[in-house]
């Protein structure tokens, strides 16, 4: 991984079960080895007013359940050049922290690589 | 055979129904009173603390000291709650014009201004030249929507066709503050013209108290038993599909629900009997408690289940249940899709809702009077009616939640289970041959 810095938004409806899945995340990526090195931020928040933090962000998961907006958020992704993806529901409902911050880590290296 | 079916019908209905869904919350104005609105929440919960305050402090008897103290006290007690739902209008039109400024991509302070004046003027009545304030609250809450979200059109179209004064070489923050000027006085004198005109032919009533008579049917229709239904099933078809139903209706259903919970609030406080059920919070803690669906119900079958997987789901979504999220169950078990708890999921969660619709209707259960957040069940159930019967009411829903969902949970299990079975023989035989070393 050539980058030290991985800044993660995870949007749903009111940031209420993303933010079930930030704890989770967090808690992964503090007890990894391999991202000891890399300044990690995961932060969930309301779909509602993404353009206010999208900025600060580099890459961006949407919770399935607001995936009928996926167009529409990622067309203001694209404007600000930010890669954006779904979490895959099984994930989410198992609340698989591991599974996606890997989404998250893969995102982040498929934009670099572009 | 029946599976095939199920799949085209499911497919059917995402076909119609996913693309309503982006629709409505593409829509600018439902989204400016959905995101508003939310953010009133915030308000109502402040607002809520006298109340739950002062319904601690009925716990203890007449007379003694306590109870004395807060009696003495009441009127300081009771401020949150005066400075809040008892100006209501005034945080709505804030909230409403600061979200559709941001969709409309304009100053949201100018746009504040605006949506505040007109709201102000639109609700305003005057004797003897003094402005009459007591309809601030949540009397005019359907007139400060429209209000605010028409005064930052009104912004938003003079800007564009550039009505504004502009002055060369002025620093941005002053330039701007100058371009404000025109928009905010034509929403003044569109105002005033529009309030002099209403108190004229109505023979002295404001806007919001002509609303109120004209359209107090519709107002009030929301709360029942068939609105109670339509709203739910509707909700549970969205889950079903894995959208977030709540989300998607709640645009519309919000500021009638704030209006019913402000007057139950107001009910409470004034020692009467609330009387609105189909308020935001009873939605959240009530129609779906521990998650929309009753997903705790399944949240709970899944712990006690013979499936290693279902266990695990249960066991992931078990706690945000407690929290009333929904989403660990929905896309864990899944539910989503799923054949097996189509019917349970979709039609028996509005039937459990009129259950506890009536329950209320009733009397037996005191409805909801205070707005609060993030609180586990049946705490939250508690707090929001100040009544201890609601913590046996949420026990008694999931608890029909888990008779509802036991033959069709059932069903599923055995699906599931014959499925581990397959694989795990393919699994073992897969290790045996890699005879791995761990």
């Amino acid at each position: 991984m050539n980058f030290d810095k991985l800044r993660i938004l995870l949007v749903c409806n009111l940031g209420a079960s993303t933010g079930v899945m930030v704890a989770k995340m967090r808690e992964v990526a503090a007890n990894s080895e391999k991202l000891k090195n890399i300044d990690i931020k995961i932060d969930a928040r309301p779909a509602g007013d993404i353009k206010e933090y999208l900025p600060d962000y580099d890459v961006v998961l949407v919770g399935p359940q607001i995936k009928h907006r996926f167009a529409e958020l990622k067309e203001l992704c694209d404007k600000y050049n930010k890669p954006i993806d779904v979490i895959d529901t099984k994930d989410y409902g198992m609340v698989n922290g591991a599974n996606i911050l890997k989404t998250a880590i893969v995102l982040k290296v498929k934009s670099e690589r572009k | 055979m029946a599976k095939t079916k199920m799949d085209s019908f499911v497919a059917i209905l995402e076909k119609h129904i996913a693309p309503i869904a982006s629709q409505i919350e593409k829509q600018r104005h439902i989204a400016s009173i959905k995101n508003g609105m939310i953010s009133l929440l915030a308000v109502l919960m402040v607002g809520s603390i006298s109340l739950i305050i002062t319904g601690l402090g009925n716990f203890f008897p007449e007379g003694s000291l306590i109870r004395n103290f807060f009696d003495a006290h009441n009127h300081i007690l009771n401020l949150p709650f005066m400075f809040t739902y008892g100006l209501l209008s005034i945080y709505c039109a804030i909230s409403i014009s600061y979200a559709h400024s941001r969709q409309l991509e304009l100053q949201p302070l100018h746009s504040i201004i605006g949506g505040v004046l007109a709201t102000l003027i639109l609700n305003g009545k005057y004797t003897d030249g003094a402005f009459d304030f007591s309809f601030l609250d949540s009397r005019g809450l359907f007139i400060s929507i429209f209000a605010s979200l028409i005064a930052v059109e009104i912004m938003a179209f003079l800007i564009r066709k550039q009505v504004t004064i502009r002055i060369k070489g002025l620093p941005d923050m002053i330039g701007k503050t100058f371009e404000a000027i025109i928009p905010l006085l034509i929403i003044i004198i569109l105002s005033v013209i529009v309030n002099q005109i209403t108190l004229s032919l109505s023979g002295g009533k404001n806007l919001s108290e002509v609303f109120t008579v004209m359209f107090a049917p519709a107002v009030n229709s929301i709360d029942t038993p068939l609105a109670v239904f339509v709203v739910s099933l509707s909700e549970m078809i969205f889950w079903f599909l894995g959208l977030n139903g709540y989300a998607i209706l709640v645009g519309f259903t919000l500021p009638f629900m704030t209006q019913y919970l402000a007057e139950n609030a107001a009910a409470f406080s004034a020692g009467q009997v609330p009387t609105h059920i189909f308020t935001e919070n009873w939605w959240g803690y009530f129609l779906a408690c521990t998650g929309s669906g009753i997903t705790g119900a399944i949240a709970i079958l899944g712990l006690f289940s013979k499936s290693k997987e279902l266990k695990a789901a249960g066991k992931a979504a078990i706690v945000p249940a407690i929290f009333n999220i929904s989403e660990p169950v929905v896309y864990g078990f899944p539910v989503v899709y799923n054949p097996y708890l189509f019917i349970p999921f979709v039609f028996g969660t509005p039937i459990l809702g009129l259950f506890s619709y009536y329950i209320f209707k009733l009397g037996i259960v005191r409805a909801p009077i205070a707005s609060i957040g993030g609180m586990p069940t049946p705490v939250a159930q508690y707090l929001v009616t100040l009544d201890w019967k609601a913590i046996i009411l949420s026990f008694i829903i999931v608890a029909l939640g888990v008779l509802m969902y036991y033959p069709f949970f059932k069903m599923y299990e055995k699906s599931v289970l014959a499925q581990e079975k397959e694989e795990n023989t393919v699994e073992q035989e897969i290790l045996k041959e890699l005879d791995l070393d761990f």
